[in-house]
């Protein structure tokens, strides 16, 4: 989910800690912690992970540009991962050809007949709009493995960089997975409970420890929703598990419906600890208030997303993949 | 009769407002700014009732026509290519046209949004105050931390290591820290030492803001010789009530959130509504901005004719609050016919107006416009604030600049709000000051 949601879950979750907003109205800024840990485990991913995995490099030369080289580079890690028996990674690189100029690519993956398919496309400016049209052309090159490719759509790549993927020996054949790095030991629960226990001792106080937990595994839960999952406990677990499949990461009506239950969480939470600090009675009727505020809309949002969805009939591992992409174009915006 | 005196004075307001606002990088405030500075013989012409309609046209016609300065003449170059706005990112593709209408769409959606809640907005503004006001201190925090989080690292994509790649890819997020940090420590200091002449000390941020946001654009678009492909003017608009619906409930989250809360601004409200709504239809991203920028600035305004709160939130608001105060609960009603009525004939003027940026656009050379512009700045910031307000300007300038060469988000110069008032809301402000030998 987009990181709005993520943010305002972890501080709605630190709303629910004892203590924790009856001291925000003396001045302690202690609740922040859980919006900070709220977004921590994408802050992980895209600030740290990314940068330390080990990859192979392929990188497209402007000056030599043939898409049989880049679906033939593609082919043969796919071939080692399957010969070797171990995942490979590797990292596609765009191709900047000047100022404001990019010769876009798009990458296919065709696992019914086991093909890398390279498409080099139009030089584009950063709008992506083509400048020129010349030099277009397309390369198919068969891997010796089985592809096993969930994701119907190309990768298309101009201004932003290439995609990553780990190459997955199985015994169904080789397993394509998108940004491996993501989703892996940053949205677990045990390290969401280990920083917990790092933040109640740093602050010495247990409050400080619960918001730092609670505020992550809300992150964890929200994504959970989704299809993609997450590594839920590592490192007993090793890989990500299915999300509850309820949504799709990156669409509008989730994320706008997370940010207002949250939204809707903290004030309640805020008025009634509060309140005695302010000597009043809490303003909120708590079955007219989540009536009104949060079921009413929340069934309203729910309906018409349902009815968006009615026709959305992908397979399950093709939304994995296509929350995983949205989920990349959230932070490169 | 009344009433009508009213509503062709907020007109005549949001008229003004429209030659203003298709000045670049003009401020409706830096108007005002002036506009008190002669507040003296106004008064001679107008009542403080209808000043106040005056300045309500003023301020919604800015916020519905604006969007055309915004639009047009804020073009990316290449080396803001990862950080541009989908509006600046569809001039490039020749759609600046449609961005700037669907931008208007939103505002006269924003004016719809604030007269339907109008006949609550007493209600939930005072609850909303009572639960929130012990909270201020913290919420303020929380927006500076989810700004300098949420910014991901562009870049640091190719390296001969690991480190180097990580290491490349900090200097953007160092950048945006940097001035975050830098443009805190500017806001710390003006608000501790006013440089000003006593007659225009109430506009001391306001060099602040033209050095950290209006100068460093027109010098970018200068250096890089920014240009603007001709832009073509569509015949209708592509949008479907579900878009619009999502850009409305978000940019009306956005702008109200900024209008109810002290020192959180318009741009804050939009950055805020961006990130609500799904970025994958830039449709509805610039639909939410032009929501958010109506009701930050004209119902902000509103707030202040609540009968019984008169809440002065943002920058118009706290002028005017110097000098006048509703009489009667009925003006709150007659400011919501007003900002209704200026709302509809700017968005009416906003369709010749964009037709006419285009073909000036496609006539002058985009490097005129901008030592235009720059001049233009440069007089504004003299008649109000005088050398001293440049000798403001000049270091805020340097700061408003390091976005523009390490392409980090230029919402971290907000620093010079968000600092100092947090900073003071946890009750280490002073302390801070008298460290830096402020206080």
């Amino acid at each position: 989910m987009k990181g709005i949601s993520h943010f305002l879950a972890g501080i709605a979750a630190a709303t629910f800690v004892p203590g924790v907003v009856e001291s925000a109205a003396q001045g302690s800024y202690l609740i922040v912690l859980g919006g900070f840990f709220g977004l921590l485990p994408d802050t992980l991913d895209f600030k740290f992970a990314r940068y330390f995995e080990q990859h192979v490099n392929i990188d497209p030369d402007p000056a030599n540009l043939d898409p049989q080289i880049m679906a033939s580079a593609v082919a043969a890690e796919i071939d080692r991962a399957a010969e070797t028996g171990k995942p490979v990674r590797v990292q596609l690189h765009n191709i900047p050809l000047g100022p404001n100029r990019w010769r876009q690519y798009r990458l296919r993956f065709d696992s019914e007949r086991n093909e890398i398919v390279v498409g080099i496309g139009p030089i584009v400016n950063a709008a992506q709009a083509p400048l020129d049209e010349t030099g277009q052309r397309v390369a198919r090159v068969k891997t010796k493995a089985k592809i096993d490719y969930t994701y119907d759509g190309e990768m298309v790549t101009d201004f932003w960089n290439g995609p990553s993927f780990a190459f997955v020996p199985k015994a169904h054949g080789v397993e394509i997975q998108f940004l491996p790095w993501h989703r892996a030991w940053s949205h677990s629960f045990t390290l969401a409970a280990l920083l917990g226990l790092i933040a109640g001792v740093l602050f010495g106080s247990v409050q400080a420890g619960l918001v730092a937990f609670l505020g992550m595994s809300a992150h964890i839960v929200e994504d959970q929703l989704g299809y993609l999952g997450s590594n839920l406990f590592w490192p007993i677990t090793k890989e990500r598990s299915a999300g509850a499949r309820l949504l799709h990461s990156g669409d509008a009506i989730p994320n706008f419906l997370a940010v207002w239950t949250a939204l809707v969480l903290i004030l309640f939470n805020l008025d009634r600890f509060s309140a005695p600090g302010q000597n009043r009675e809490p303003l909120f009727n708590p079955l007219i208030y989540f009536t009104t505020m949060l079921i009413l809309p929340a069934l309203i949002l729910i309906g018409v997303y349902a009815w968006e969805r009615r026709k959305d009939h992908v397979r399950r591992e093709v939304a994995q993949q296509a929350d995983i992409v949205a989920e990349l174009i959230e932070t490169e915006v | 009769m009344e009433l009508l005196s009213y509503l062709f004075i907020a007109v005549l307001g949001a008229l003004i407002a429209s030659l203003l606002a298709l000045i670049p990088a003009l401020h409706v405030y830096n108007v005002i700014t002036l506009a008190f500075l002669f507040a003296g013989g106004l008064q001679a012409w107008l009542q403080p009732d209808q000043f106040a309609m005056l300045l309500l046209g003023m301020v919604t016609g800015y916020a519905v026509l604006s969007v055309i300065p915004s639009i047009y003449l804020a073009a990316p170059d290449e080396t803001s290519a990862f950080i541009v706005l989908p509006g600046q990112k569809w001039l490039l593709e020749r759609r600046g046209y449609e961005a700037a209408i669907l931008t208007g769409v939103g505002s006269l959606c924003g004016v719809i949004v604030l007269v339907l809640l109008s006949p609550i907005l007493t209600e939930v503004a005072r609850a909303l105050r009572l639960v929130l006001a012990p909270h201020f201190g913290w919420i303020l925090a929380a927006i500076s931390l989810f700004m300098l989080m949420s910014e991901w690292p562009k870049g640091g994509d190719r390296g001969p290591t690991n480190w180097a790649r990580f290491r490349a890819a900090r200097s953007q997020l160092s950048a945006g820290l940097l001035t975050f940090f830098l443009s805190g420590l500017l806001g710390i200091i003006l608000m501790y030492r006013n440089f000003l002449p006593v007659d225009t000390a109430f506009a001391s941020l306001l060099p602040a803001f033209i050095g950290l946001f209006a100068i460093p654009m027109v010098l970018t678009n200068l250096v890089m010789g920014t240009r603007v492909p001709p832009q073509h003017i569509s015949a209708s608009i592509d949008l479907s009530p579900s878009l619009l619906l999502r850009g409305t409930f978000a940019g009306s989250l956005g702008g109200l959130f900024a209008a109810f809360f002290p020192v959180v601004t318009g741009g804050i409200g939009s950055f805020l509504a961006g990130h609500a709504t799904a970025q994958r239809d830039e449709r509805t991203f610039i639909i939410s901005q032009g929501v958010s920028k109506l009701v930050y600035y004209a119902g902000g305004f509103l707030l202040f004719f609540l009968p019984g709160l008169h809440l002065a939130r943002g920058g118009m608001a706290s002028m005017i609050s110097t000098i006048y105060t509703p009489g009667t609960p009925q003006m709150y009603y007659v400011a919501v016919a007003a900002l209704a009525v200026s709302g509809a004939v700017s968005f009416f003027l906003l369709i010749p107006y964009s037709r006419f940026a285009v073909r000036f656009l496609a006539r002058l050379d985009y490097r005129t416009v901008n030592i235009g512009t720059l001049i233009i700045i440069l007089i504004v910031l003299l008649l109000t604030t005088g050398l001293p307000g440049l000798a403001i300007a000049i270091p805020a300038t340097a700061i408003g600049l390091i976005p523009s060469f390490f392409g980090s988000r230029r919402m971290n110069c907000l620093g010079v709000l968000l600092v100092p008032i947090t900073l003071n809301m946890a009750g280490v402000g002073p302390e801070i000051a008298r460290w830096l030998g402020l206080g």
